[in-house]
C-alpha cells in the first residue's frame, strides 16, 4: 500500500496489537528506569550507613574506654582500700607537692594506679587495631604521667536510721564518690587501607562506681570519736555512770559490793561503749562482736552461757540495757534496783540550813539576830518644840519721835498657862504640850529735835596784795546765819507679850536598818508603829502587855522637858526644837528603855514555827535526782534553785505580815520585832541556802579539778552520758542509711534541682579481735588490746573509816558525800574492717561482685607498680579519761571502793595488765 | 476518478473498529505491560533502603545505649541455699539472718547495662565440652536471671513495639580452650535481623601485653636453624630443604601458640579462680567468715565440691585442685582444637610469609610483625564481644 493509499484509506482500523507491542515495550523500558533509578537511590542511603561506620567505632571505643576507665578506678580503690596509707613516706613520688594532705597523697596514688591499669586495657583492648569495628580500628596512646589524671569528689550526706542524741557524726557530710577525666590521644584508622582517618585528643570523664571515699571519711571519724573528749568517752561514761549508780547506792544501802568499779566490768563497759559508737557512726556493727559482747555479758554479770542462735535482734537491732546489766553486776539486781529507786528519792531539803541557823541555842544565829532588832524597835527621839508668837507694843510717844534709849526685858512680869496640846497619833508629831503666855515690859526714852537760827560772825581768806604789791591772801571778818539743834524728851513704857507654845514631840521612833542577805538590800523604816508611846495588850503565842515606848516617853518628860519648861518659856530667843534625847534598850542610863521580857521568847517561837513549816512544805522535786544531774556539783545548784523558789512561793504565808502591819503601820513595837524577825529569817534562808549549796558546789568543782586533768570535759561527758543512757542503746547490724548530693558547703540540693538525687547507703563492720579484752594478750605480738586503770581517788589512803567527801562538813549533818572514779583507758582494733553492704562493685569470679572494703591494721604499704614501700598503714588506736561520780546522803560509812587494786594517796587503783608493756 | 465517498452514518459505521482477535491481542499485552511496570510503580526499594538504614541505625543507636546507659540499682543474692546449709541451726538466728542478706545480697549501683553483662559473663565459668555448654558457676543464675529481666525490660521499653532483638555478650579469653562464657537475651536471631557488635572491656584487667606475647614467641620460636631472623635467613639462602623449613617455622609457630595458650590460661586462672576457690583469699570469704567463723572456708569448699562433681560428670578427671584441673584440661583441649582447626591455616602463613621473605616483599621485621599478630590474635582475656540483632515485628 503506498503512502496516498494510506491516506485514501478511510476504512480507520486501528492496530490494536501494534499499539500492544508499542505499550509492552515502553513499560519495559520505563520499569528498567525506574528501578536503575530506586537502585541508585538505595545505593545512595546505604553509603549514609557506611559513612557512619567511623563514627560508631568513635562512639563504642570511646564508651567502653569509659568503662575501661571505671575498671582501673575500681581496682586502684580497692587497693586504697584494702591496704591504705595512714603515714606517708615523705621520700616517695606520690608525696610530692601534697604538704603532707593525706587526701592529695591518696588521689596521688590513686592517678597512678589508675594508670597502670588503664594502660593494661589500652595495651589488651586498645592497640594494634584490636578494637575494630565495621572496618575501622580505634587505638589509644598508653598514658605517660599519672598527674595528668584529674580526680573530683561528690559529696553527700547521711540521713542515718540510728542516730545519737549527742555528738551527731557527719554534720557535713562525707566524701563519697570520685570522679575521673582522664585525658586520651586516639587514632581511628581505615583497614582496608591502613589510612589513619584522625587522631585526636580526647577527654573521657566517669564515675568511679565504688564507695572508697565514704568507707574512708567514715572510719577516719570513728578514729577521731574513739579518742580523747569525744563521743566514746561520753559512751563509755554513759555506761559505767550507771554502774556507779546501781553498784554505789546499793553499797551505801547494804555495805556491798565493796568495789564500785572493777575492770572486769569496765571491759565490758568499754567494749559495749566502742560497739555502740561503732553503730551510730555506720549504723552496723560487726556481728560477731555482738555475739561476743552478748556472751561475755551474760557471762560475767549472771554466769551463763550464750549461744549464737539466742541473739535476737529487734529491727535490725540488738538492744542493751546497761542499767540492768549493772543491776545485776551486784549479784542481787532487785535489791540492787531498790536502792536506785530510793536513791532518786533522796531529798535534799532546807533542814541543814534551818538547823544552821537555828540550832535552840542562845547563840544561834536567829537568836543574836532577835537581839540585834530589839533594841532598834525599841528606840526613840525625843525632843521639846517651843512654837513663839511675839506682840510688842510700843508706849505712847507722839510728837517724840525718836528712839533715844531703851531699857533690857529682864525676867518676864507675868507667866499664865493659857492651854494645853492634844497628844498625836503620829510621829514625828507632839506627844504633850502647854500653851503659855509671858509678858515683859521696858521703859523707852523718846526725843523731838528741832534748829536755832542766830547772827553770827565769821571770817574768811579773800585775794589782796601784799605790801610789796605782790599778790597774797588777806583775812577777813563778815557777818552770817548761824543754826543749831536742840531738843525735847519723853520716857514711855513698852510691852512684850510672848503666846508661847512649848510640845514634847516625838521625833522618830523604830529606826530599824537590817540587812537581808538574799534580797541584796535592807530592811529600812521607822515612824511606823500605832501608838507607840503608850503602853499596848498584845497577843502572839499568848497574851501580854507591851510597854512599847512609854517609859522613854515619862523619861523624857519629866527630866528634859518639866525641868527645862521654864527656861524654855522665858528664852525670848528660842522658838524651834530643843532639849534633843534618843532613848533605847542598848543605850546606857538615863537613857535605857526596858524591852519586855517575853519578846525574846515570842521572837524566838516565830522563828521555829517559820523552820517547822519549811521542814513540812519544802522538799526537792523528784527530778532532781543523780539521774537528771549526774554531776553532784549540779545536783546541788539544782537542789539549790529549787528549794529558794519553793521557800519563796510560801514567803508570804512564812513571813504573815498581815498580822503585824496593816500596810502602814505595825500594830506595836513587838508586833514590829517580830515581823521583823519573820522578815529576816525567811530571807537568812534563803540566804544560806544559796551560800552554802554553792558553796558545796564549788566545792566538788575543785575536788574534781584536783583529781581530773580535763575535768570540764569530764563533766560534760557525764552529763551527755546521761541524755544517751535516757535514750535507750542499741547495737545495729546492717541498718540502711541514705545518701543524699550536697553541693560544696554541704548542703543538701533540692529534690527539683538537676545535681539532687539519694542512694541508700549499708555497711558492715569487721573488727578483729571480736571483743577486746585486758587480761587475754592477743595474735602473734601478744598485744594487749585493751588497757584499763580505774581509781578512787575521792577515798584517799582510808584515813577514816569513811569513804567519799563531805559536802559542806560544818553543817550538821552536811549535805551530802560526793565519791569520784578516775577511769584511764587504751587500746586497739588489731584490724578494723568497714564493707559496703549496699554497692558490691567489685567482680568476683565466683561470687559475682564483692564490696568495696576499708581496713586499718598495722601493715607496711607497698607500691604495687613499683614494689617500693610508699608508708604505714595503722591500726586504729584510742585513749581517754573519763570519770563518774555518786553523792550519797549524809551519815553511814559514805561511798568508795573497799577492795580491788592497791592502795594509794589516790584511793583504791585497779590496773590492767597490758600498761607494764607500754 | 475520483473516487466517490459514499455518506454513511458515523454510528452505524464500523469500517473503524479493530477485528475482535486485535482487540484481544491488544488487552492482553496491555495486562502484561501492567504487570511489569507495578512493581517498580509501587517502588519499594527505596523505602526499603530507607528502613534498612534506620534499622541499622536503630541497633546502633541502641548498642550505644547499652554501652553507656546506666542502671541506678541492680540486686540480685548468691550462694543463699548454700550457706543456709552449712550454717545449720544458726540458719534461723536473726544474727545470720540478717548477715547473709548484707553478705550474700548483691547491688550494683550506677553501672552501665555493658558493665552488668560483661560482669556476669566474667563469673560464669563455662565450659563448652563435647558440643555442650556447661557451666561451672551454678551461683549465678539469679544474677543471669536478675540481667535478662532488667535487659528484657529495657530494651522493650525502647524499640520493642516495633522489632524483636537479642543481646548476645561472648567471652572467649582464649581462642581454641574451651573456656569462657555466654549470655544471651531474646529471642533467635533470624538471617535478617540487622547486628551491631562492639567489643567490651572484661573487668579482670590481667597483664597480657603484646609485649609478653612476643617475649614468649622469641622464647619459643627455636628450628633447627635457630631464632626466626635465622631461620628465614637460612630459607632465604636457598641452601635448604624449604618443605622442611616451612614445616618447622609452622611447627614452631604451633609451639608458640600453645606456649602463649599456656601462659593466658594460668594468668587467668592464677589471677580470678585461685585466690577465691584454692585459697579462700577473697572478701566475701572473709565476710562470711566473719559472720559464721569458719564457715566461709567451709562455703568455698562446698561450692568446690559442687564443680568437682560437675566436671566429673564431664568425664574430667580431678586429680588435683580444681584450678590446676582446669589448668590441665583446658590447656590439653586448646592445643588439640587449634591443631584441628588451625593447621592448614598456619601451614599457608607459613608458606606466605617464606615466599614473601624470600621475594623480599616483606622484612624479617614484617615477618616478626605478622607471627606475633597472629599469636596475639588469639588472646582477648580483657575484652568480650556484645552483639545487638533486632528485627521487625511481624504481626
Amino acid at each position: 500500500m503506498t503512502l496516498r493509499s494510506l491516506f485514501n484509506d478511510d476504512t480507520a482500523k486501528v492496530p490494536f496489537a501494534v499499539i500492544g507491542v508499542l505499550l509492552l515495550l515502553i513499560s519495559v523500558m520505563a520499569s528498567i528506569s525506574l528501578v536503575r533509578m530506586d537502585v541508585n537511590m538505595a545505593k545512595a542511603m546505604s553509603v549514609r550507613g557506611e559513612i557512619s561506620a567511623p563514627d560508631n567505632a568513635l562512639l563504642y571505643a570511646k564508651a567502653d574506654m569509659a568503662r575501661a576507665i571505671d575498671y582501673a578506678g575500681m581496682s586502684a580503690l580497692k587497693q586504697l582500700g584494702e591496704t591504705p596509707v595512714i603515714i606517708p613516706d615523705n621520700g616517695n613520688a606520690y608525696f610530692n607537692g601534697t604538704e603532707g594532705n593525706i587526701v592529695k597523697f591518696d588521689h596521688n596514688r590513686a592517678k597512678a594506679l589508675i594508670r597502670h591499669s588503664l594502660n593494661k586495657y589500652i595495651e589488651s583492648n586498645y592497640r594494634f587495631d584490636t578494637f575494630a569495628i565495621q572496618g575501622y580500628s580505634v587505638n589509644a596512646e598508653p598514658l605517660d604521667s599519672w598527674d595528668v589524671i584529674e580526680i573530683q569528689t561528690i559529696r553527700m550526706k547521711l540521713n542515718r536510721t540510728l542516730i545519737p542524741p549527742v555528738m551527731q557524726p557527719g554534720e557535713n557530710g562525707y566524701d563519697t564518690y570520685w570522679k575521673v577525666r582522664v585525658p586520651l590521644r586516639i587514632h581511628l584508622t581505615e583497614l582496608s587501607s591502613g589510612t589513619e582517618l584522625t587522631a585526636s585528643n580526647i577527654t573521657i570523664e566517669t564515675l568511679i562506681t565504688a564507695r572508697y571515699p565514704l568507707l574512708k571519711d567514715l572510719t577516719d571519724e570513728y578514729g577521731v570519736r574513739v579518742n580523747g573528749s569525744n563521743a566514746v568517752m561520753v559512751e563509755t561514761t554513759a555506761f559505767s555512770m550507771a554502774y556507779t549508780w546501781a553498784r554505789g547506792y546499793m553499797q551505801y544501802y547494804r555495805n556491798t559490793p565493796a568495789n564500785i568499779i572493777n575492770n572486769t566490768h569496765l571491759s565490758l563497759m568499754l567494749n559495749g561503749a566502742l560497739l555502740l559508737d561503732q553503730g551510730f557512726v555506720f549504723n552496723s556493727v560487726d556481728p560477731m562482736s555482738i555475739f561476743e559482747y552478748s556472751k561475755q555479758s551474760a557471762f560475767v554479770l549472771a554466769g551463763k552461757s550464750m549461744d549464737y542462735g539466742n541473739i535476737t535482734l529487734d529491727n535490725g537491732s540488738l538492744k542493751i540495757d546497761p542499767q540492768q546489766d549493772a543491776f545485776n553486776s551486784t549479784g542481787n539486781s532487785t535489791q540492787a534496783q531498790q536502792d536506785s529507786e530510793k536513791a532518786k528519792q533522796f531529798d535534799i531539803n532546807a533542814t541543814p540550813i534551818t538547823d544552821y541557823l537555828n540550832n535552840g541555842s542562845s547563840k544561834s544565829f536567829a537568836s543574836q539576830k532577835i537581839w540585834s532588832i530589839i533594841p532598834q524597835v525599841y528606840s526613840t527621839a525625843l525632843v521639846t518644840g517651843v512654837d513663839r508668837q511675839t506682840t510688842e507694843t510700843e508706849g505712847l510717844h507722839d510728837g517724840y519721835e525718836s528712839s533715844h534709849r531703851v531699857e533690857g526685858w529682864g525676867e518676864p512680869d507675868s507667866m499664865s498657862l493659857i492651854g494645853t496640846v492634844a497628844r498625836e497619833d503620829y510621829v514625828p508629831g507632839a506627844l504633850y504640850g502647854e500653851i503659855w503666855d509671858v509678858t515683859w515690859t521696858r521703859s523707852h526714852v523718846w526725843r523731838h529735835y528741832y534748829i536755832v537760827y542766830y547772827t553770827c560772825t565769821k571770817t574768811k581768806t579773800v585775794p589782796c596784795s601784799g605790801s610789796d604789791g605782790k599778790p597774797s591772801t588777806c583775812t577777813i571778818e563778815y557777818t552770817t546765819t548761824c543754826s543749831r539743834t536742840e531738843y525735847n524728851e519723853m520716857t514711855t513704857t513698852d510691852t512684850r507679850v510672848d503666846r508661847v507654845t512649848i510640845t514634847l514631840k516625838a521625833q522618830e521612833n523604830s529606826f530599824t536598818s537590817i540587812p537581808l542577805g538574799f534580797r541584796g538590800s535592807a530592811l529600812s523604816s521607822k515612824n511606823d508603829v500605832v501608838k507607840p508611846y503608850e503602853e499596848r495588850d498584845v497577843t502572839y503565842s499568848a497574851a501580854h502587855t507591851d510597854p512599847q515606848l512609854e517609859e522613854a516617853y515619862v523619861l523624857y518628860k519629866s527630866d528634859v522637858f518639866d525641868a527645862n519648861k521654864d527656861k524654855n518659856l522665858k528664852s525670848q530667843g528660842l522658838s524651834g526644837d530643843t532639849d534633843a534625847e534618843t532613848y533605847s534598850s542598848d543605850s546606857p542610863a538615863p537613857n535605857f528603855i526596858a524591852y519586855p521580857g517575853w519578846l525574846t521568847g515570842e521572837a524566838q517561837f516565830a522563828v521555829d514555827e517559820i523552820t517547822e513549816d519549811i521542814n513540812r512544805d519544802v522538799h526537792l522535786d523528784p527530778a532532781i535526782n543523780y539521774v537528771n544531774y549526774p554531776v553532784p556539783s549540779d545536783l546541788l545548784v539544782a537542789a539549790r534553785d529549787d528549794l529558794i523558789m519553793k521557800i519563796a512561793r510560801n514567803e508570804s504565808r512564812y513571813v504573815d505580815e498581815d498580822a503585824y502591819f496593816d500596810g502602814a503601820l505595825y500594830s506595836s513595837t513587838s508586833a514590829k520585832v517580830i515581823s521583823l524577825v519573820r522578815k529576816w529569817y525567811v530571807d537568812e534562808v534563803k540566804y544560806q541556802i544559796y551560800d552554802k549549796f554553792t558553796d558545796g558546789s564549788d566545792l566538788i568543782n575543785s575536788s574534781m579539778g584536783k583529781n581530773f586533768s580535763d575535768p570540764d570535759s569530764v563533766v560534760q561527758a557525764n552529763r551527755d552520758g546521761a541524755k544517751l543512757l535516757a535514750k535507750g542503746m542499741y547495737l545495729p547490724f546492717g541498718l540502711t542509711m541514705r545518701a543524699y548530693h550536697t553541693d560544696d558547703e554541704g548542703n543538701v540540693y533540692p529534690d527539683e534541682a538537676l545535681e539532687a538525687w539519694n542512694e541508700s547507703v549499708t555497711l558492715g563492720v569487721f573488727q578483729e579481735p571480736d571483743y577486746l579484752s585486758p587480761d587475754i594478750p592477743y595474735g602473734a605480738e601478744k598485744l594487749y588490746t585493751l588497757k584499763l586503770r580505774n581509781s578512787n581517788p575521792t577515798n584517799p589512803l582510808l584515813v577514816s573509816s569513811f569513804y567519799g567527801v563531805p559536802v559542806l562538813p560544818t553543817l550538821d549533818p552536811w549535805i551530802m558525800t560526793f565519791g569520784a572514779w578516775e577511769i584511764n583507758v587504751e587500746g586497739e582494733f588489731v584490724k578494723f574492717e568497714v564493707f559496703d553492704g549496699d554497692d558490691e562493685t567489685h567482680p568476683n569470679p565466683i561470687f559475682g561482685h564483692e564490696a568495696q572494703v576499708y581496713v586499718r591494721e598495722k601493715d607496711k604499704v607497698e607500691d604495687p607498680i613499683t614494689g617500693f614501700p610508699i608508708g604505714d598503714n595503722l591500726p586504729i588506736k584510742f585513749s581517754f579519761i573519763t570519770g563518774n561520780f555518786i553523792a550519797v546522803p549524809p551519815s553511814k560509812l559514805g561511798v568508795g571502793d573497799r577492795e580491788g587494786g592497791y592502795i594509794t594517796t589516790l584511793g583504791y587503783v585497779e590496773e590492767s595488765k597490758g600498761w607494764e608493756k607500754t | 476518478m475520483k473516487r466517490q465517498v459514499s455518506r454513511v452514518s458515523f454510528c452505524s459505521d464500523t469500517r473503524g473498529f479493530s477485528t475482535t482477535i486485535d482487540v484481544l491481542i491488544f488487552l492482553v499485552l496491555i495486562s502484561i505491560a501492567s504487570v511489569i511496570l507495578l512493581p517498580t510503580i509501587t517502588g519499594n526499594i527505596q523505602v526499603r533502603s530507607v528502613m534498612d538504614s534506620k534499622s541499622q541505625s536503630e541497633s546502633s543507636r541502641m548498642l550505644a545505649t547499652i554501652l553507656n546507659g546506666r542502671m541506678d540499682e541492680f540486686e540480685y543474692a548468691v550462694a543463699g541455699e548454700e550457706l543456709d546449709a552449712i550454717a545449720g541451726t544458726a540458719n534461723d538466728s536473726s544474727l545470720y539472718l540478717a548477715g547473709k542478706k548484707l553478705i550474700l545480697g548483691r547491688e550494683l549501683k550506677h553501672r552501665t547495662f555493658a558493665d552488668i553483662a560483661a560482669e556476669d559473663a566474667a563469673a560464669q565459668w563455662v565450659i563448652y565440652h563435647n558440643g555442650e555448654r556447661i557451666q561451672l558457676n551454678f551461683l549465678l543464675t539469679n544474677y543471669t536471671n536478675g540481667l535478662e529481666s532488667a535487659m528484657k525490660k529495657y530494651l522493650d521499653s525502647q524499640i520493642a513495639d516495633r522489632y524483636s532483638y537479642n543481646l548476645t555478650v561472648v567471652w572467649r579469653p582464649v581462642v581454641n580452650a574451651p573456656v569462657g562464657s555466654d549470655v544471651r537475651i531474646g529471642e533467635r536471631v533470624p538471617g535478617n535481623a540487622y547486628v551491631e557488635t562492639s567489643h567490651i572491656a572484661m573487668p579482670y584487667d590481667l597483664d597480657f601485653s603484646r609485649a609478653r606475647v612476643e617475649m614468649i614467641v622469641d622464647d619459643n620460636f627455636n628450628t633447627t636453624w635457630g631464632n626466626i631472623s635465622s631461620t628465614f635467613s637460612y630459607l632465604k639462602n636457598g641452601t635448604g630443604n624449604r618443605t622442611q623449613i616451612e614445616d618447622e617455622i609452622t611447627q614452631e609457630i604451633f609451639d608458640s601458640i600453645n606456649s602463649t595458650t599456656d601462659a593466658a590460661v594460668d594468668d587467668l586462672m592464677d589471677n580470678t579462680l585461685v585466690p577465691v576457690i584454692d585459697e579462700a583469699q577473697d572478701t566475701v570469704t572473709g565476710q562470711i567468715n566473719n559472720l559464721l567463723p569458719g564457715n566461709g572456708t567451709e562455703l568455698i569448699n562446698s561450692i568446690n565440691g559442687t564443680i568437682i562433681d560437675i566436671l566429673e560428670d564431664e568425664g574430667i578427671i580431678v586429680n588435683e585442685s580444681v584450678s590446676d584441673t582446669f589448668k590441665s584440661y583446658l590447656k590439653g583441649y586448646a592445643k588439640e582444637e587449634t591443631r584441628r582447626i588451625s593447621d592448614s591455616e598456619i601451614r599457608a602463613m607459613a608458606t606466605e610469609l617464606s615466599d614473601m621473605y624470600v621475594n623480599d616483599v616483606m622484612t624479617i621485621e614484617d615477618v616478626k610483625e605478622s607471627i606475633y599478630t597472629e599469636v596475639f590474635s588469639r588472646i582477648s582475656i580483657n575484652r568480650a564481644e556484645v552483639t545487638l540483632s533486632i528485627w521487625e515485628r511481624r504481626g
